[in-house]
Parts: C-alpha cells; sequence; structure tokens
C-alpha cells in the first residue's frame, strides 16, 4: 500500500459492521463524522485536550481525534447517536452504557448544557465514572471523572449535580423511578 | 506499548511501586489514559509530567532498539535532556523499561495543580528504602513542573538520609530544595511562588514516603 493509498476496513459501530475506505491520515474523528456522517461526535481541540471527541472504543473511553482510523480495524466503537438511542430492531448485541439516557433526561432537567458541543462526550465519560463508582459516588469523583471534559457554558455545576443524581439513585435503589 | 491505565491496575507493579495508583490517576485524564503509554510519557518528556520523575525515583534503565537490529541501554538518569527533549536518537525506539526491585521501597508522591488533574506547577516523588539497621538507604527526591526536566535532590536525599528520622531534620532537609530548583516566572504564578511550592511538595512526598507506613519518623 502506497502512503498515499487509501485502507479498507472494517468496523462495527453502534452494533452494525461497516465497510470504509480511509486514507491513512484520517483520524477516526474523522471516520465518524465525514464518512459514517455521525456528526454527534464533535471535534474541538483535535489534540485530545477537551474531551468533545469521546466515544466508547472496545468498551473504554478514547479521544477519536487521538487516534488514527485505521488503528480501529475490527473493533466495536459506539457513538453518542448509539448509545443514547433505542436500539434498531436489526440491533445484535445489547446497547453498553445502560444509564446513558437517563443522564440526558438529568442533564435536561439540570441545565446541563447549552451550546451542546461538550455534551456528548460529557455523557460517556459521565456514565462511565457514575458507573465506575458504584455506591461510593460523590461530587469529588465524579469533577475527577470528568476533569478531561471542558464545558465553556454551564460552569459544570449541573454536569456533575446530574452525574450524582442518577448514580446515586441507582445505587440506593436500583428499581427506583427516574426523579421527576 | 502498555497503556497508562493498565499500569495502575497492575498488581505486581503496584506491589513494587506502592504509589503506583496514585500517581496514574495524576497522569491525563480518564479518557486519554486509555490511550496513553508509559514510554509515550517518557519520550514526550513533558517537564510537568509524573511518569518521568517516577522513573526516575526508581532509577530505571531504558532499553532503546536502534534502524540496523541493535539495541542500547540508556540510565533514565541520562535521558532527559531539556524541555521535550531525550537522548533518543531519530531512528531509535523505546521498547523496554527496567526498574530494580527493591525490598521494603517506602514511597511518597504530592503534586500542587490549579484544577483537578491538571499540569503539575509543582510536584515531588520520594522514594527510600528501610534497611534491616533501621537507616534508610537509597533515598530518592525528584521534582517535576519546575524546570526543563525532572531532577533528583541529591542534597535533600544525603540530608534525609541524614536526619535518621528526626522530624526536624527531615523538615530542615525539604528546605535545602529552595536553593536546588530554578522555576521560572510564568503568567499565573511567580518563581518565587513556585519556589515555596517546591518545598511544600518535597516535604509532603517525604513525609508520605517515611511517616505513615514505615514509622520511620520518630
Amino acid at each position: 500500500m502506497s502512503g498515499t493509498g487509501t485502507h479498507q476496513l472494517s468496523i462495527s459501530i453502534n452494533g452494525r459492521h461497516e465497510n470504509f475506505d480511509v486514507e491513512p491520515r484520517s483520524t477516526l474523528a474523522e471516520l465518524l463524522r465525514e464518512q459514517a456522517g455521525l456528526t454527534g461526535t464533535k471535534i474541538g481541540c483535535e489534540q485530545g485536550s477537551c474531551g468533545a471527541c469521546t466515544i466508547l472504543f472496545d468498551g473504554e473511553q478514547v479521544r477519536s481525534c487521538l487516534m488514527f482510523a485505521v488503528q480501529a480495524a475490527d473493533s466495536e466503537v459506539w457513538t453518542i447517536e448509539g448509545l443514547a438511542s433505542p436500539p434498531p430492531e436489526n440491533q445484535t448485541s445489547p446497547t453498553p452504557l445502560a444509564g446513558l439516557p437517563e443522564l440526558a433526561e438529568a442533564f435536561k432537567r439540570n441545565h446541563a448544557l447549552q451550546c451542546g458541543f461538550c455534551t456528548p462526550g460529557m455523557l460517556i465519560a459521565g456514565t462511565l465514572i457514575g458507573e465506575a463508582c458504584g455506591g461510593a459516588i460523590n461530587e469529588e469523583r465524579v469533577k475527577e471523572g470528568l476533569s478531561g471534559n471542558i464545558c465553556r457554558c454551564t460552569g459544570y455545576q449541573g454536569i456533575v449535580q446530574s452525574v450524582v443524581e442518577v448514580f446515586e439513585l441507582k445505587t440506593s435503589n436500583p428499581a427506583a423511578e427516574k426523579p421527576q | 506499548m502498555t497503556r497508562q491505565d493498565q499500569m495502575g491496575s497492575d498488581e505486581l507493579l503496584c506491589e513494587h511501586v506502592p504509589i503506583m495508583n496514585a500517581v496514574i490517576d495524576s497522569v491525563g485524564h480518564p479518557g486519554t489514559r486509555t490511550r496513553g503509554t508509559i514510554g509515550g510519557s517518557l519520550c514526550h518528556a513533558d517537564p510537568a509530567a509524573e511518569l518521568p520523575a517516577l522513573f526516575l525515583a526508581l532509577d530505571a534503565q531504558l532499553v532503546v532498539a536502534q534502524a540496523g537490529g541493535t539495541t542500547r541501554t540508556i540510565a533514565i538518569e541520562s535521558f532527559f535532556t531539556g524541555h521535550f527533549e531525550t537522548a533518543l536518537h531519530s531512528d531509535e525506539l523505546l521498547t523496554e523499561i527496567q526498574i530494580p526491585i527493591t525490598p521494603q521501597r517506602h514511597m511518597g508522591f504530592h503534586e500542587i495543580t490549579a484544577r483537578s488533574s491538571d499540569f503539575a506547577m509543582a510536584g515531588a516523588i520520594a522514594s527510600a528504602t528501610l534497611a534491616a539497621s533501621g537507616t534508610l538507604d537509597a533515598v530518592r527526591v525528584v521534582t517535576f513542573g519546575l524546570g526543563d526536566r525532572p531532577v533528583r535532590l541529591r542534597d535533600v536525599e544525603i540530608a534525609v538520609a541524614n536526619a535518621q528520622g528526626d522530624p526536624t531534620a527531615l523538615r530542615s532537609a525539604a528546605q535545602l530544595t529552595k536553593d536546588l530548583v530554578l522555576p521560572r516566572d510564568e503568567i499565573h504564578l511567580s518563581a518565587n511562588y513556585r519556589t515555596r511550592l517546591a518545598v511544600a511538595v518535597v516535604q509532603r512526598a517525604l513525609e508520605g514516603a517515611l511517616a505513615v507506613e514505615s514509622g520511620f519518623i520518630r
């Protein structure tokens, strides 16, 4: 393969296998937005500082601007579109981060977004830290878990409050209805 | 390539490097530690980074592969040569990091940041082993975020070894830091303030290493 050629690769995105032809220089974020049409993944700083392009890559949170698309060959990627939406009928594996849609509802209640640019990354990182904390969730741990995601609108209070609220409730009473 | 978050959860490594978890929690963010590697941190040589300082305090040896298939080993003390600069040549690749296994190693780590997980304004790592005779061996005191690379503070190390667990002598040892670091003025903090931070982080790293588990401080 010459340096200017393209690479063919297959990635499972949001539970569906898709094939792509990518230039070696393309980042995974570019592939997701420009080739897969999934523009929920935002490109902010393009150097791993802001967290807006956070996705779930083989079960871990990753900044899709820090990976070349070719590095994602044969991997499993979930973006905000797949994580926040009800699964389509033909989806074979369950959607990970089951608490994410509920966190999105809490964001609405708590004014945890204004322009929305950081929100996809916040929801993914927020759900991961919420699930990781289990019963030991508190504001400090959530702030630490979200420290790599930058929001320039809200001042973070509503975001942190949402994560604490949703995952505190899940732990104390897993069957609880979502709060008003 | 070992990812940073793998290192924080490796039992063997955490057993021999007691501050491993705390250090990894301070490296970047959860979303960068899944991809960032240990070797990458060392070769990037950010002066404010934790891992170069940690491996300096551990007397690491770095094995480097060369283009022709040969290798060479670089002692970490001569690896960092300046701001984001290392002794690596352009056709060399860091492939292995070796650390000596020392029983009874006690370590402490402290850094001061403006925000959670931000770059360190001043940071220190201390390491020492407790000999059977009750004296301290292999004292290492390393600061980072205060100059163009992580540095060992040899005068502090000697003073700590000589302190014999006397808390006053240990505090005096930490005070020597202010003559050994040369931070620059930056937009958010003066060199003078950073020097005071340096003394504080060294003292806290020493307390972390010597006070709690080892009972070394009388």
